[in-house]
């Protein structure tokens, strides 16, 4: 990989997967705001469960810590990212396995599976969105399977509408910066309203209400568009978590919120107008209706929330459409090949040297031991040597190759010689030469002298 | 009378003292070595964050082995231990073939290290039970050890969930440090 991300880059990240109501439960025991993480699965842990994890090896689950580890590579990243507690959690029911036994679960086809899934989803998703922090489709990754189960996405989205009446905890999903960001421009936008308001003071406040009428008019319309996108089920959901524009009851209400900025600025006032305002300059994917912003100041997480909604529903046919590829098993054991391959042809002399050693010290190595046990245990390694790599090429494809050579050393032995023998020629050659060009420039020298 | 002689005895005679520093990466198995050395049977570790030490009692020699965390961030703490330590033993997980290089790196630079210039090393293959684990002479390539001159070493096989392989390190190690 080119680049690696840097640390404000993970630490973003994180901090917007840890956001997500599902990651903030342990995988395995749903211990509180777990901040370890399974690259294997995508799935977020706690100290605990993670210590078990570690305990299975690496071929099954890697372990990495959110905190503790500043290193992450783009690619475990991404595996984060397409992962997710939620998404995890659904595979393995889906799959029948609901065993709480780390051991077997792990160890299960299932989790078989979803490793394979989530190693072709991050390297999909690497090679789509290279180095790209990906945020905005990284969390709507995550209610993605909802073609596939209803349940799932059920659960999801009662979720959200459960943590509705915590708007303030979902302000922390968007990055504080941005909400900031957006208050100065409403800042702005009031000011200039306001200014607005002196000059047309004289007005009557019937055409500024007609006008506040207009502005929702307008907002509906575009509720009414983006809803017409969601189908079914979805619409269902949106209308149930008043997401929707089935709570146009507080529509006068409103109104008279918009009335009230204009005349005295009140804090509360003028949040809601600058946000109506905001609405209805731009972001209509952003918008879920004025009213309940004059409910509950802190709502704006709602309507991050919707949004991620919607882009829900394209970035989970994006992942379902990789799932279906689906050659997993197949693909094992031809993956696994290149893998063995690699120690294999970077074997020097320390491996045919060594190859059956438990344990090599540099006395060994280096044979400056004057120890004949050290010396016998050398010879007799490197008489087995031979044997040894053909059984140790065993599990991999490389065996033709070295398997191969150390047949052709039985059946030759005098191969290896003549090499040396020739090594052993070419020094001698090079020295001659040496040698006679020092006498040559003697006898010159001395003939030059005389 | 008999805890007097042993009192002379050991006045006499005092058990040698050698501090070892254990690192490694994180989830190389450095924790489950100590305890298995210290208890002699296997506990269930989390990541180690910050330290542990135990005096370990082998062959009348005491072993101070400082069990460092190997998280990335918190590698960077590992210098604080280097003073006075005569044996680093370097734990290795051999299963992991993605970050033997890192690893190989890690113990470069420590060694690099111009108070480690006279500890000797100990690398514990450890994991060997699991599945592609690899062989010690695959670990001694691609540690680079095999460039590694002038300074002791020793690669030895471990199971720290067996047992296996560690005593042979320490059987090494003290062998190294009581010719000094």
């Amino acid at each position: 990989m080119a680049s690696e991300p840097n640390k404000t880059e993970i630490l973003t990240i994180f901090k917007r997967l840890r956001s997500v109501p599902t990651n903030k439960a342990c995988f395995d025991c749903a211990a509180k705001n777990p901040s370890w993480a399974s690259i294997s699965y995508g799935v977020f842990l706690c100290i605990d469960c993670s210590g078990i994890h570690r305990s299975l090896g690496v071929h099954l689950s890697f372990i990495r810590s959110t905190e503790l580890d500043s290193n992450w590579s783009w690619f475990q990243l991404r595996c984060m990212q397409v992962g997710g507690n939620a998404n995890a959690m659904g595979f393995f029911r889906q799959h029948g396995c609901t065993t709480n036994d780390t051991n077997a679960k792990y160890n299960s086809r299932a989790a078989q599976m979803y490793r394979e899934k989530i190693r072709q989803l991050a390297n999909a998703a690497l090679s789509k969105y290279g180095t790209d922090l990906w945020i905005d489709n990284s969390s709507c990754a995550q209610p993605s399977p909802t073609e596939k189960r209803e349940t799932d996405f059920f659960d999801e989205h009662t979720l959200l509408g459960a943590k509705k009446g915590l708007g303030a905890q979902k302000v922390s999903s968007k990055s504080f910066t941005e909400v900031e960001k957006q208050a100065q421009v409403a800042e702005k936008m009031r000011e200039e309203q306001a200014t607005e308001t002196k000059k047309q003071a004289e007005d009557s406040i019937v055409a500024s209400m007609r006008l506040a009428y207009k502005e929702l008019e307008i907002d509906r319309k575009m509720e009414e568009k983006k809803l017409k996108n969601l189908e079914g089920k979805k619409k269902e959901q949106a209308e149930r978590l008043g997401m929707g524009f089935g709570h146009r009851s507080a529509v006068s209400h409103s109104v008279m919120a918009e009335m009230q900025v204009i005349e005295q600025e009140t804090p509360v006032g003028v949040k809601s107008s600058s946000r109506s305002k905001l609405d209805m300059f731009d972001e209509p994917g952003f918008t879920s209706g004025p009213p309940k912003y004059k409910d509950n100041p802190f709502t704006s997480g709602d309507s991050f929330g919707s949004r991620w909604d919607n882009d829900g529903g394209s970035s989970g046919w994006f992942v379902a459409g990789f799932m279906t590829v689906d050659t997993m098993c197949l693909r094992l054991p031809s993956r696994r090949k290149p893998e063995v391959s690699v120690p294999v042809t970077e074997s020097s002399e320390a491996q045919k040297k060594f190859a059956n050693a438990k344990a090599i010290s540099s006395d060994m190595f280096f044979g400056r031991e004057s120890n004949p046990e050290y010396e016998a245990k050398t010879r007799l390694e490197s008489m087995t040597g031979n044997t040894s790599i053909s059984s140790a090429d065993l599990f991999g494809d490389g065996s033709v190759r070295s398997s191969g050579s150390s047949g052709f050393d039985n059946v030759l032995p005098s191969g290896p010689d003549i090499a040396q023998f020739k090594q052993g020629v070419k020094t001698v050659a090079g020295k001659m030469a040496v040698l006679a060009n020092g006498v040559m420039n003697t006898i010159q020298d001395r003939y030059g002298s005389y | 009378m008999g805890s007097y002689y042993s009192l002379i005895f050991s006045r006499l005679f005092p058990k040698k003292q050698i501090t070892l520093l254990m690192v490694g990466l994180d989830a190389a198995g450095k924790t489950t070595v100590l305890y298995k050395l210290k208890l002699g049977e296997v506990v269930t570790t989390i990541p180690t964050i910050g330290f542990n030490v135990e005096t370990v009692e082998y062959k009348n020699i005491s072993f101070a082995v400082w069990d460092v965390g190997g998280q990335s961030k918190i590698r960077g703490l590992w210098k604080y231990y280097y003073q006075h330590t005569e044996g680093l033993i370097f734990v290795v997980d051999s299963s992991d073939h993605d970050r033997i290089e890192t690893a190989a790196e890690e113990l470069k630079a420590m060694l690099a290290e111009d108070e480690m210039r006279d500890a000797v090393l100990l690398v514990l293959a450890n994991k060997q039970d699991l599945p592609k684990a690899m062989p010690v002479h695959e670990l001694t390539d691609r540690l680079g050890l095999h460039t590694l001159r002038g300074r002791q070493w020793f690669v030895q096989a471990t199971c720290a969930v067996q047992g296996s392989g560690l005593y042979e390190g320490l059987d090494w190690l003290s062998d190294q440090l009581s010719r000094r």
